[in-house]
């Protein structure tokens, strides 16, 4: 029973050229959240299209919350920790490493594009890095358009 | 002596030595092609025990429930279980162990020569969907009858398709007692190559997707799949956690295939395979196409095998310096 | 009473499409279920039963109370169905889950709105159980498989032809609109229609002798024959989401940016949440508690309620417990048993 008559407010990236993706990004508090800070403080110019969440750890990042982040209508999603051996709890960012590794294949097997998925390693003094990394984020999500995949439209409430 | 006799014979000598407090197997069901867990106390009940193709059920689920409640209650003598097992069922109890969630000596392993269980599915498809009310096994025929018709069967057509990939249901990963009756059936084994994950993997995402969203948009979030999954015990699961709260009430697409998807995910590196959530699903849903995906990986990538040895840690409990990288984003 | 052809049912649903937004039994997705009809031929007729329950269609799985966005601080209702609906061959132990259902939405003398907007819009084409499964026990909760209560149509399969009584008022007008499809039956229809009805509430013959249980339950609370049942269950809602008589809900409040819904959805008394207070107390802590829930709401507190018990014999509880936990077992246990 569809409920929900309003209208329908998605625009296709090929409709709309000035479509911008909203993508969730996950950032270590150790290293990649003050890589942000040093890219900012350095005044690097990268996209504005990332929202960012700060985490104790990578390790932290249960796949729940980048699931959800994309059901929620998140078109893209960045999870960044410390380089592997740099972690704060010494091993964090490896356990999540395993974990992402399954993430990844999974969210791709059932057909949300890797594109939208991204895992990296960004330290504190990494301000450059950081911003290329969100430009090349950014650009990947472009490729791919906005995310439809839990749109449906009686529950489309953007 | 068949298999049934000599598991009643175990189990008897189990319970009247006190060796065991329960015994966890299969009793005589009420359809045609089920069987019903059952709960045996009593030496002079075993004869409700049973054995045939039907017992499709993981029992491991079980084992674990009783235990965690029997230790709730203070003071009370430890609570040992002897539980019928066949493979999937031990491999079950293995991850279980290696998880803490199950103690070795609580338990006592009579293992069961399984030759394969036969599929619901499969067998309500060869009945093209017209009622069962008497399904016989003789050896390597299945015979379906229902109101005015009688098939035979091939049997191994009709067995599941986690059993057919099943390798040596005879040797089981932890056994105490052990049933040495054979079954005179002997279940085909086809090697798992995994073709059925390699050619999903050949189509787009757009494919995949509407594959995907095709099956589980029918779902109807009964958790039948959860609640049967021996390896799905989180004393609260995601799906009902109110702070905070993940999943919305409806059966829209974000909150179906968010649960579909979550859940599934949850078993990396620990299903072992044994289709129990897909048996359960009452819309009959192909959730092993996608719990196969995560062994997949676990093999291809960790050389990861579940239930194979309780003394090991789970696979995502360790890591190694050298675990792959290529999945991971290069901003260059 | 009239017949219609079996080659001219096609031109009856036909008919009926032109007045009303037709339901009735179709596959989708290795399923029989009800779902909204845009050509005939969509139509699943060979069908023991609907897989899920056609009150889905009256009290769905989910839906939306009203919804309001802050910015305009509207609420909108949902929108009222513009089309009468005809309910086609819904079967009769179905269609008495409805009346069941009525007594539950309109409790104390208040209708629920948005059950009865669909309710009311609604007209049940029955169709006869000519051949019933082995895990209906209709006949043992008061009804059988030509009951016509709460048919507004009845429809029964003969060999040529589909015998047709109108039951209700709304039967009756529906039964004038397709009036020029109709024939008149002969002497041997007749008689086999009565043979066939005969034959039908011969083949139920899984019973249940339910004399006295509701009075024998309400001293059985504390019984210990309640330890025995809930071990082998899973506590999945399979039973509950299947079964045409639950009704069990819930209310949650979503909100996403600036728009908030309410919805209500159903909820089922073999989950753990379901009684979980916020203080952290849960007055039915185990599977047991929730396993005697569900066979006393049915067969002991629905009787005192409403004088009825909430069980139609359908058989789909049976027929897809992933542990084949029967409630059939269930009661001829309780039935055995000093209360």
């Amino acid at each position: 029973m569809k409920q929900n008559n309003k209208p329908e407010k998605e625009k296709t990236h090929k409709a709309n050229p000035d479509w911008e993706p909203r993508i969730v990004a996950f950032l270590c508090n150790w290293c990649s959240y003050a890589g942000a800070d040093l890219a900012g403080i350095s005044r690097l110019q990268y996209p504005p299209n990332v929202r960012i969440i700060r985490v104790p750890c990578s390790g932290r990042i249960n796949p729940l919350f980048v699931v959800k982040a994309l059901a929620d209508g998140a078109d893209g999603v960045l999870v960044s920790g410390c380089h592997p051996g740099d972690c704060h709890y010494i091993s964090g960012n490896y356990s999540a490493r395993r974990k992402f590794v399954f993430l990844k294949h999974f969210l791709d097997y059932i057909g949300i594009e890797p594109e939208r998925t991204h895992f990296a390693w960004v330290s504190a003094s990494e301000g450059e890095r950081f911003a290329k990394l969100i430009a090349k984020v950014v650009r990947e999500v472009k490729k791919v358009g906005p995310a439809t995949h839990f749109k449906q439209d009686n529950c489309d409430v953007n | 002596m068949s298999i049934e006799q000599n598991i009643r014979e175990i189990s008897r000598k189990l319970l009247s030595d006190g060796v065991v407090d329960l015994i966890i197997g299969y009793g005589q069901g009420t359809l045609p092609y089920a069987t019903t867990p059952v709960f045996i106390r009593n030496a002079d009940d075993v004869e409700q025990l049973i054995w045939n193709p039907c017992c499709t059920n993981n029992l491991a689920l079980y084992v674990r429930r009783e235990l965690e409640q029997a230790n709730k209650k203070k003071d009370a003598r430890p609570l040992k279980i002897g539980v019928v097992t066949k493979k999937c069922d031990a491999k079950a109890m293995v991850e279980l162990i290696r998880e803490n969630q199950l103690k070795r000596e609580s338990i006592v392993v009579i293992a069961v020569p399984c030759s394969g269980m036969l599929d619901k599915a499969k067998l309500h498809k060869r009945a093209g969907d017209r009622e069962l009310l008497r399904v016989e096994v003789s050896g390597s025929e299945v015979i379906l009858a229902g109101r005015g018709f009688e098939i035979k069967v091939n049997r191994d057509e009709v067995l599941r398709d986690n059993c057919l990939v099943c390798k040596d249901p005879e040797s089981l990963p932890i056994a105490d007692e052990i049933v040495v009756e054979k079954d005179d059936y002997k279940k085909p084994y086809v090697e798992d190559d995994f073709s059925d994950v390699k050619e999903h993997e050949k189509l787009s995402p757009q494919e995949r997707w509407a594959v995907f969203r095709a099956e589980f948009e029918n779902c109807i979030r009964c958790y039948a799949c959860r609640n049967a999954c021996p390896m799905c015990y989180c004393s609260e699961c995601f799906a009902e956690c109110s702070q905070p709260r993940w999943l919305g009430g409806s059966v829209e697409l974000k909150d179906v295939l968010f649960f579909q998807i979550v859940r599934v995910l949850h078993q990396a590196g620990r299903c072992v395979d044994c289709g129990a959530c897909a048996a359960a699903c009452p819309m009959d849903l192909d959730i092993r196409k996608y719990t196969r995906k995560l062994n997949y990986d676990a093999l291809n990538i960790f050389r990861f095998e579940t239930g194979v040895s309780p003394d090991d840690k789970p696979l995502l409990a360790t890591f190694s310096i050298d675990d792959t990288q290529e999945f991971i984003t290069e901003p260059e | 009473m009239k017949l219609i052809k079996k080659n001219r049912l096609k031109d009856f649903l036909n008919t009926l499409m032109n007045y009303y937004d037709v339901f009735a039994p179709v596959l989708k997705h290795k399923k029989i279920r009800f779902q909204k009809i845009s050509t005939p031929e969509e139509v699943i007729l060979e069908y023991s039963n609907t897989h899920n329950k056609p009150t889905e269609l009256f009290f769905p799985q989910c839906e939306v109370l009203f919804e309001v966005d802050l910015k305009e601080n509207i609420p909108e209702q949902p929108p009222k169905p513009d089309k009468p609906v005809i309910v086609f061959g819904i079967r009769p132990c179905d269609a008495r889950s409805l009346q069941i259902l009525d007594k539950v939405f309109h409790w104390d003398g208040v209708d629920d709105p948005y059950y009865f907007a669909r309710r009311n819009n609604a007209i049940l084409i029955v169709m006869g159980c000519t051949e019933p499964r082995s895990t209906c026990f209709c006949t043992s909760v008061g009804s059988g498989p030509m009951d016509h209560n709460g048919a507004d149509l009845f429809l029964t399969e003969l060999p040529e032809a589909y015998a047709i009584e109108p039951v209700s008022e709304k039967g009756k007008a529906v039964f004038e609109q397709v009036n020029d499809l109709l024939e008149d039956a002969t002497e041997g229809e007749l008689k086999s229609l009565a043979e066939l009805t005969r034959r039908a509430e011969q083949m139920i013959d899984s019973e249940v002798n339910l004399n006295g249980l509701s009075d024998k339950l309400r001293g059985m609370f504390d019984h210990p024959v309640w330890d025995e049942f809930h071990l082998s269950c899973i506590g999945c809602g399979t039973c509950t989401y299947l079964c045409p008589t639950c009704h069990c809900f819930d209310i949650l409040d979503e909100k996403k940016g600036n728009y908030v819904r309410r919805i209500r959805f159903w909820d089922c008394c073999m989950y753990p949440y379901f009684t979980l207070q916020s203080s952290g107390h849960n007055p039915r802590p185990t599977q047991k508690q929730r396993v005697r829930q569900r066979v006393m709401h049915k067969f002991q507190y629905f009787v005192e309620n409403f004088g009825e018990i909430a069980c139609v014999g359908c058989g789909r509880c049976i027929l897809n417990c992933p542990v084949n936990l029967d409630i059939r077992s269930i009661l001829k246990r309780l039935m055995e048993v000093k209360g």
